[in-house]
C-alpha cells in the first residue's frame, strides 16, 4: 500500500484547510478508503482524520428526532435503545450491512460517503465518467450487480445500505461547510450522475457530514426491510426494499425506497399508492416493480427479484402491524 | 501389505493382550502439532527471519498475452535499499510439475501469458523498498491476441499460447472407449442427456505463500517454503538453478492450508533461491493475497455433456461423457486433471460401457491445476445431478437407484480400475436414515427440499508424477537408549494432520506414548523422500511406510528384550510403554530398557520403511490416471430452504457419511469431513475464480474479477449449517490398519447434493455451480411461464476428439490393453503424458 501522511485536526476549520491542501482525503474509520488505497484507485498523499474532531461521536435524543453523529459506529446505532424503539428499520438495515467486525469500525458518515462498488470504477486501469473520463464500461461490459434504473450515464449503484432508509425517513443530513453548517434532506443529499457524475453525495469541496437526524414526524406505523444478496452471511445487496407504513401516524403515508438498483436511493411513489390495504395490494405493488427499468445484459434478474422483495416487505410489514 | 486388524468387538473376547490390539489408533487423540498451532508457536515460512535477510518482490505482467519488448530497471536501481534484480534470461530452463508440461519459467523470458505472470524480481533491504522499486520498473509489451475460454481456444489456433500441445491452443485432447458403448445405448430403454457447467474456483488457504532462501557457500542453497511438495520443488530447483540436487535443501514449513494450491513448484520459490545465490544473503518473499489469486492452480472451469443409457428399472447400460477444461496459461497438473474429469466415473455405480472424451485448452488466465478433488468434482457434479434427474423421471427413489447398482468390492471397473473395499452402500444407508430421507424426500412443504449425492476419491495416485521404480513414501526411525524415537519422513503437514497420522501409527506399533516420538519431516536433506501432500496419499502411503519401519523396529527391539526376558520374541507384546509376555504380563520390562537391551546387542538402532502402490490392471495409454491403492466413498443428504420469490436459499443441514476404511483419529476425520462440507458449500453456492475481458479498445485483456478476499465470495461461519458426520469403516487391505483417505472425498457430494435439494424444494434445476439466487429465481420464473424450469448451459461445442482408443472391458474379456493403437494414432512426443503412459505401456 502506498504510504500517506495522517493529519489529526483539532477543529473543523483546520480539517477543511488541511483537506484542501494538495492531494488529501478525509478519513473516518477507513473501511472503504483504505481498501481503495490498497486497490490503487485512491492515492492520497495525506488523510485528514476526522476522528480527532470533538462532538461527532454521540447520539442525541430529542422530541424532534434522534441526532446521530457522523462518527458514531454502525454497531452503536443498531444497538441504541432509542433508535431501536423509534426507528427500527434503520437498525435492521444496518445489521444487513457488512460484517459484525466492520460494523464495529465503520461510521455513519463514512457509510453515506463510500464510493460505489462498481468493479470498473474500482480497477486502476479504467477511466470512466465517474472518475473524470467518459462513458460507462459496465453498460456494454459486465453488469450483473449494476443498476437497472437511471443507468444511462453511469450504471453503478449507491452502495450505502443506510441510504434508502434515510430517504424513507426524510432524514436531515447536517454538513460542515466553509460557510458554517448547512442541511440537506436525504433525498437531496444522494445524487445521481445527471447532477454530477463525479459525486454520489451532494458534498462540495472540503465539506463533510457532521450528523444525521431521524425526524420523529416520520416514525413508521409499521415497516420492513428486505434485501437480496448472493452470500447470505455478508455481501453487498443486489436489490433491497425499504418500506415504511403510515408514517407519523398518518394513514396511507407510506414510503417505498429501492436500494442497489440505481445510482441514488429510488423512492417509488407509484408503488406506495398501490399499498392500500386491498386484498391484491401485493400483486398490484410488486407487479409494477420493473416500471421504468432499463436492465442491462446481465442484470435483468433484478426485476423479478424486486417483485419478490416487495411482496415479502408488504407481508412482513403487515404482519408486524398485526402482531 | 497389511491385513486389516480385527474389530474392537472381537478383540474384547480374547483373553491375553496382543500386538494386534489397538490402543491409540482409532481414538480421538490430541494432534501432535495442535498445541503449537493454537499457541502461535508453529513457524510458518513467513515467520522465519535470518540475519542479513533481504526482501523480494515480483513485478508481474499487467497484460494477459504479449511479447516482452523491453525491460527498464534504471529508475528502480536508484531507489533506496534496492540490492538486485533478476530477469528471465538468468533462468532459461523451463520447469513444471509434470514432465510433459515443462512450460513455465521462473521469470518470463520473451512472452507473458496472463495478468500476474512474473517478469522481474527485485530485492531490497525492506519489503516496502522492494515494493516501491517494483512500481517504477518499466516493461514494454507488444500485445498478442488473447484467449478467454475453451470456445475461443478452439476457434483461435494461432497465435499459440505455447509452442507445444496436441493442436493449436488445445493442450490436451483425448478419447477413450471402454467396451461397446453403442451396443450399451441400444440395450437402454431410455437415454438421458445433460449439459452442465462447473465454474472455476480457487483454494483460498489462510496462509499466503511465502519462501525464504539461504545460501551457504556459493553453490549450496536452502529453501524454506510453504509448499505441499518439497520433493518436486527440489527437482525443479535443481533443473532451473543448474545445481546438483545434493546441494539444494528444501524444507517445507507447515502449510497454513494448501488444498492443492501449493502443490506446484512456483516461480517465486525459484527466484528466491536464485536471488539468494546472487546476493549471498537470505532472501524472503511473502506473496500478497492478490498474488495468491494469480498463482491459482485451482479448479478448472469445465463444461460437460453427459449421456447415459438406462433400463426402466434404473440399471445403467452405457455412458458417454465429454468434458472441456479451461486450463489457463500453463500446463501445471492439467494433463492429469483432464484424465481425472473422466477416470473416476466408474467406481461408484456399475457402468458396464463407458466412453470419455476430453480437451484442455490454454487460455490467458491464471493457470488451473489441482484443487481438493482434482478434476473429479466437476464430472461428479454432472453425474450425480444427471442421476437425480434419471431417478425422478423413472419414478425411482434417488437413494435406491444408487443402492441397486453399487460397484462390488474387490472388483475391476469397465475402465480397469481395481476397487478394494467399498463402503458406499453403508454411507448411503447412514445419511438416508439420519436425514429421514424415506419419509421426507419429496414430501416436504414447498420451498423445503432434500438432495442426495455421492462421491469417491483416491487414496493416493497409483503412479508418481515422474516415472521411477523407487518408493513413493519412505520413513526412517532412529531409536536410542533415551527411549525416544526419532521419525524421519518427507511428508508435509499442511493442516490435514499427516504428522499426527504417521506418529500415531508408529506409536501404536511400538506401544509407546505419542510424546516419545520426535518428528523430523519434509526436509530433503534429512528425511526419506515422500512425494508430497497431494492426491490424498499421505495416510495410506506414508502411513504404510511408517507401519513397515515401526514393525521392523519392534522386531529388532523384541529380539533384544526376548533375550533379557527369556521368552520367545514372537510372544512379546508392546503396549503402554512396556514390553511384556502376552500370556504372562508380569514378565515385562520398560520400553526404554528394551531399547537398551537391543542397542547393547545390535549397536545403533534404526529401521526404514517404504511404500510402493500395487500395480493397476489397466495397460492402455492413459491408464496411469485413476488407479489408486484404495478408494474412499462418501454420501451426503443436504436439506435446503428456498425462497421462491427471490431465489435466495439456505442450506439448513448436511448429513455426510464417509467410508474412511479405518479411522486413525476420528476427531481428525470429522474435521476433514466438516471442512469438506464447508469448502463444498462454497463451491456450490458462491465461489468463482472468474475473469473480465476488457473491451476491444482497451486491449481486450483479461483481468481477474476480484483478486481479493473482500469480493471473492466464500462462506463464513455464519453460512455454515449444522453437519451430522458419519464415519463408515470398511477397512481396505491396502491401507495401514485398513485406513483410506478423507481429505478430499467428502467434498464431492456437496455440490450435486445442493443442486438436487433445490430441485426437491422448488422443482427447478440449476445445472451449473456456483448456484446464485438469481439463477434459481430465473429457473422458477421460466417454469411459471410454462417453459423448462432450468438454468444452465445450453449446448456443448462441436469438438473433434479424434478416434477413441478402444479398450475392451473386463466383462468383454479384455486384457486391459487397447485394441486399436494404430488406428487411434498414438500422439507421441510433446503434449502427451509420455512418462505416465510409459509406466503402463510396460505391459504392452
Amino acid at each position: 500500500m502506498r504510504p500517506f501522511k495522517v493529519i489529526r485536526p483539532t477543529n473543523e476549520k483546520e480539517a477543511m484547510e488541511q483537506v484542501s491542501k494538495g492531494n488529501a482525503s478525509y478519513l473516518a474509520a477507513g473501511t472503504d478508503l483504505l481498501n481503495r488505497i490498497k486497490e490503487h484507485v485512491a492515492s492520497p498523499d495525506s488523510v485528514v482524520d476526522l476522528k480527532s474532531l470533538p462532538g461527532m461521536n454521540t447520539i442525541e435524543v430529542t422530541d424532534q428526532g434522534i441526532w446521530i453523529g457522523a462518527l458514531v459506529r454502525l454497531s452503536a446505532v443498531s444497538s441504541h435503545t432509542d433508535v431501536l424503539s423509534r426507528f427500527p428499520a434503520v437498525c435492521e438495515t444496518i445489521i444487513h450491512a457488512a460484517t459484525p467486525q466492520i460494523r464495529n469500525m465503520a461510521t455513519v458518515g463514512g457509510n453515506l460517503c463510500q464510493k460505489p462498488r462498481c468493479w470498473y470504477l474500482r480497477h486502476e486501469g479504467y477511466s470512466c465518467v465517474k472518475n473524470g473520463g467518459t462513458g460507462c464500461w459496465a453498460r456494454d461490459g459486465e453488469n450483473e450487480f449494476h443498476g437497472i434504473f437511471d443507468n444511462q450515464i453511469c450504471s453503478a449503484t449507491q452502495p450505502s445500505n443506510l441510504a434508502p432508509v434515510l430517504v424513507a425517513h426524510e432524514a436531515v443530513i447536517e454538513i460542515a461547510s466553509k460557510d458554517g453548517v448547512r442541511e440537506l434532506t436525504a433525498d437531496q443529499f444522494f445524487i445521481g450522475p445527471s447532477s454530477d457524475p463525479l459525486r454520489e453525495v451532494s458534498l462540495e469541496e472540503g465539506e463533510f457530514v457532521r450528523r444525521v437526524m431521524l425526524p420523529e414526524s416520520t416514525r413508521a406505523g409499521s415497516w420492513a426491510y428486505e434485501e437480496a444478496r448472493e452470500k447470505q452471511s455478508f455481501d453487498w445487496a443486489q436489490a433491497s426494499v425499504t418500506l415504511l407504513l403510515d408514517r407519523g401516524g398518518r394513514k396511507g403515508d407510506h414510503r417505498v425506497v429501492l436500494g442497489a438498483v440505481s445510482p441514488a436511493p429510488l423512492r417509488r411513489s407509484d408503488i406506495e399508492k398501490k399499498i392500500d390495504g386491498s386484498d391484491d395490494e401485493i400483486a398490484e405493488a410488486s407487479g409494477i416493480a420493473g416500471a421504468g427499468a432499463t436492465p442491462l445484459s446481465e442484470n435483468g434478474y433484478k426485476i423479478p427479484m424486486l417483485k419478490g422483495l416487495i411482496g415479502k416487505a408488504i407481508r412482513s410489514a403487515r404482519s408486524r402491524k398485526e402482531g | 501389505m497389511h491385513e486389516p486388524r480385527e474389530s474392537n468387538d472381537k478383540k474384547a473376547e480374547r483373553k491375553s493382550p496382543s500386538n494386534d490390539d489397538l490402543n491409540l489408533v482409532g481414538t480421538p487423540f490430541r494432534r501432535v502439532d495442535g498445541r503449537a498451532k493454537v499457541t502461535g508457536q508453529t513457524r510458518f515460512a513467513d515467520d522465519l527471519t535470518f540475519p542479513r535477510m533481504v526482501h523480494m518482490k515480483l513485478v508481474r505482467s499487467t497484460v494477459p498475452h504479449a511479447r516482452i519488448v523491453s525491460i527498464d530497471t534504471s529508475a528502480a536501481e536508484k531507489m533506496p535499499g534496492v540490492l538486485g534484480f533478476l530477469t528471465g534470461e538468468s533462468m532459461p530452463h523451463p520447469f513444471g510439475i509434470l514432465p510433459v508440461s515443462q512450460d513455465e519459467h521462473a521469470l518470463c523470458v520473451d512472452k507473458v501469458r496472463f495478468v500476474g505472470d512474473p517478469v522481474v524480481a527485485i530485492a531490497a533491504i525492506t519489503e516496502e523498498q522492494a515494493y516501491e522499486a517494483s512500481l517504477v520498473v518499466k516493461v514494454e509489451y507488444e500485445s498478442l491476441e488473447t484467449i478467454s475460454n475453451v470456445e475461443e481456444a478452439i476457434s483461435t489456433p494461432e497465435p499459440r499460447i505455447h509452442e507445444y500441445g496436441d493442436e493449436g491452443n488445445l493442450h490436451k485432447k483425448l478419447s477413450m472407449q471402454f467396451g461397446d458403448t453403442d451396443a450399451g445405448f441400444e440395450e437402454a430403454d431410455e437415454i438421458f442427456e445433460d449439459v452442465m457447467y462447473f465454474e472455476g474456483n480457487t483454494h483460498l488457504p489462510m496462509e499466503q505463500h511465502a519462501t525464504v532462501a539461504l545460501t551457504e557457500e556459493t553453490d549450496r542453497v536452502t529453501v524454506y517454503s510453504s509448499t505441499q511438495t518439497p520433493h518436486y520443488l527440489h527437482r525443479s530447483l535443481t533443473k532451473v538453478l543448474e545445481i546438483p540436487a545434493a546441494r539444494i535443501r528444501v524444507i517445507a514449513c507447515p502449510n497454513g492450508g494448501g488444498f492443492g494450491g501449493k502443490s506446484d513448484p512456483f516461480n517465486h520459490e525459484i527466484c528466491a533461491a536464485k536471488m539468494s545465490l546472487k546476493l549471498g544473503r537470505p532472501v524472503k518473499i511473502s506473496l500478497s493475497r492478490e498474488e495468491v489469486f494469480y498463482c491459482h492452480r485451482g479448479r478448472h472451469p469445465v463444461l460437460m455433456k453427459i449421456k447415459t443409457g438406462v433400463k426402466k428399472d434404473g440399471t445403467l447400460t452405457s455412458q458417454h461423457l465429454q468434458t472441456a477444461l479451461d486450463g489457463g496459461a500453463y500446463g501445471s497438473y492439467g494433463v492429469a486433471s483432464t484424465y481425472y474429469t473422466g477416470a473416476l466415473q466408474t467406481v461408484t455405480y456399475n457402468l458396464p460401457k463407458y466412453r470419455f472424451d476430453s480437451i484442455r485448452a490454454f487460455t490467458n488466465k491464471a493457470p488451473c491445476g489441482p484443487k481438493r478433488g482434482h478434476g473429479t468434482p466437476q464430472p461428479r457434479f454432472a453425474y450425480e445431478v444427471h442421476l437425480d434427474k434419471i431417478a425422478h423421471k423413472l419414478g425411482i427413489d434417488p437413494a435406491e437407484i444408487r443402492m441397486q447398482q453399487l460397484v462390488d468390492p474387490e472388483s475391476v471397473t469397465s475402465n480397469w480400475l481395481k476397487v478394494g473395499s467399498m463402503g458406499l452402500g453403508k454411507c448411503i444407508e447412514a445419511v438416508v436414515e439420519g436425514s429421514g430421507w424415506k419419509e421426507r424426500h419429496g414430501n416436504l412443504p414447498d420451498g423445503h427440499g432434500l438432495g442426495l449425492a455421492c462421491g469417491s476419491y483416491l487414496s493416493g495416485a497409483g503412479l508418481p508424477i515422474y516415472w521411477n521404480h523407487m518408493p513413493q513414501s519412505g520413513v526412517q526411525l532412529q531409536l536410542d537408549r533415551s527411549g525416544g524415537v526419532a521419525l524421519f519422513c518427507g511428508e508435509t503437514e499442511i493442516g490435514q494432520g499427516s504428522d499426527s497420522v504417521i506418529a500415531a501409527i508408529t506409536a501404536e506399533v511400538l506401544g509407546i506414548d505419542l510424546k516419545d516420538i520426535r518428528l523430523c519431516v519434509a526436509d530433503t536433506d534429512l528425511t526419506p523422500v515422500d512425494l508430497g501432500s497431494y492426491s490424498s496419499r499421505v495416510t495410506l502411503m506414508a502411513g504404510n511406510a511408517a507401519l513397515q519401519a515401526a514393525e521392523r523396529a519392534r522386531d529388532l527391539v523384541a529380539k533384544g528384550a526376548a533375550e533379557e526376558l527369556k521368552v520367545p520374541a514372537k510372544e512379546l507384546v508392546f503396549a503402554e510403554g512396556r514390553v511384556f509376555h502376552g500370556e504372562n504380563p508380569d514378565t515385562s520390562m520398560s520400553w526404554q530398557d528394551a531399547v537398551i537391551a537391543a542397542e547393547s546387542r545390535f549397536g545403533t538402532l534404526g529401521t526404514t520403511g517404504s511404500y510402493v502402490p500395487p500395480r493397476s490392471p489397466g495397460r492402455y495409454r492413459g491408464a496411469g490416471v485413476g488407479p489408486s491403492p484404495a478408494y474412499s466413498y462418501s454420501a451426503a443428504v443436504v436439506e435446503t430452504r428456498v425462497d421462491r420469490e427471490t431465489g435466495i436459499y439456505r442450506v439448513e443441514h448436511v448429513w455426510m457419511a464417509h467410508d474412511v476404511g479405518k479411522c486413525i483419529n476420528p476427531a481428525m476425520v470429522m474435521g476433514q469431513i466438516e471442512g469438506s462440507v464447508y469448502m463444498g458449500l462454497g463451491e456450490a453456492m458462491m465461489e468463482e475464480q472468474v475473469y473480465r475481458r476488457l473491451p476491444k479498445k482497451r486491449s481486450n485483456a483479461l483481468v481477474h474479477k476480484h483478486p481479493s478476499l473482500l469480493e471473492y465470495k466464500s462462506p463464513t461461519f455464519a453460512d455454515m449449517p449444522p453437519v451430522t458426520s458419519y464415519i463408515i469403516e470398511d477397512p481396505d487391505p491396502n491401507g495401514p490398519f485398513g485406513a483410506k483417505e478423507v481429505g478430499q472425498g467428502p467434498l464431492l457430494p456437496m455440490m450435486p447434493a445442493v443442486a438436487n435439494s433445490i430441485f426437491d424444494a422448488v422443482g427447478v434445476r440449476v445445472d451449473q455451480v456456483p448456484i446464485a439466487p438469481h439463477m434459481v429465481r430465473q429457473a422458477i420464473e421460466a417454469k411459471d411461464k410454462g417453459k423448462e424450469g432450468r438454468f444452465g448451459p445450453k449446448s456443448f461445442p462441436e469438438i473433434d476428439f479424434g478416434t477413441p482408443l478402444r479398450v475392451p472391458t473386463p466383462e468383454e474379456g479384455g486384457d486391459g490393453k487397447a485394441v486399436n493403437i494404430d488406428e487411434a494414432g498414438v500422439r507421441d512426443g510433446t503434449g502427451t503424458m509420455t512418462e505416465r503412459t510409459d509406466a503402463v505401456k510396460g505391459g504392452e
